[in-house]
């Protein structure tokens, strides 16, 4: 019983977790969008991130944490220094989520000119 | 789209901005009355299987279309539309946002600004949305 009532939480912990990161979640913060745009070109040390920005290396990592989290970079040990790099193709969800309303407007448009060529009938 | 009428569709991230570009084979007076009249607009606002129901319009500065969105399951979903300025057959501006069964908004919501232009026959709308 009790077993279950931990791994009930622990389940309901890792739900949380993945409401709760998410690329959107990535991208929602200007700093974290200044950091993929550094390491969509190279991978990078923390220190190497850090030098761009005139914040603490502690605010560097606790961006650096929620990008790994909402699994939008990749890291590379080499030697004692970690490499973060942009794992790109998770973007590419953002894409996708916007081409649903591409889509939407495309819907209505299509209805839209239906509308205008029957008034365009009625006219005549 | 069976035609070659322009259709865009741009999101600049950055501004969070939505650029919406159309072409119609309609005279710009048709196309107005299609974006400004009630009972034409829900002939095309909800995009399919959702249909479009008006409950209240009044096309005038200060005023408000207050409409719902209805599922093909029966879901609802209320907005509003509160008219800020009007240009009449060039231009209007509102500021939308979801609503309750009482009209009451859920703001912040977006702030629309479309434009119409005629050329050769055709109409162009420009649609931007922050």
């Amino acid at each position: 019983m009790r077993n279950q009532i931990v791994a009930y939480i622990c389940n309901q912990s890792v739900s949380f977790k993945i409401m709760r990161r998410d690329v959107f979640q990535a991208i929602a913060d200007p700093k974290r969008r200044a950091i993929i745009a550094l390491i969509a070109v190279q991978a990078m040390t923390p220190n190497a991130i850090a030098e761009n920005f005139n914040t603490s290396r502690q605010s560097i990592s606790k961006h650096l944490k929620i990008l790994s989290e909402c699994d939008l970079v990749k890291q590379e040990q080499q030697g004692r220094e970690i490499h973060y790099s942009l794992k790109i193709e998770k973007l590419q969800e953002v894409d996708a989520w916007i081409e649903q309303y591409r889509q939407i407007w495309e819907s209505r448009f299509d209805q839209l000119d239906n509308v205008l060529s029957n008034l365009k009938k009625d006219k005549k | 789209m069976k035609n070659n009428l322009l259709f865009d569709f741009k999101v600049d991230k950055k501004t969070k901005t939505v650029f919406v570009d159309k072409e119609f084979a309609a005279d710009l007076s048709l196309v107005w009355d299609a974006f400004t009249k009630k009972e034409l607009l829900d002939q095309w606002w909800a995009p399919k299987p959702y249909i479009s129901k008006t409950k209240q319009m009044d096309f005038r500065e200060g005023g408000m279309r207050f409409y719902v969105m209805v599922g093909p399951e029966g879901q609802e979903h209320w907005a509003i539309q509160k008219y800020k300025s009007i240009t009449p057959k060039s231009n209007f501006t509102y500021l939308n946002a979801f609503a309750d069964k009482d009209a009451n908004p859920n703001l912040p919501g977006s702030d629309w600004d479309l434009s119409f232009s005629e050329q050769n026959g055709k109409t162009t709308v420009n649609i931007v949305i922050v």
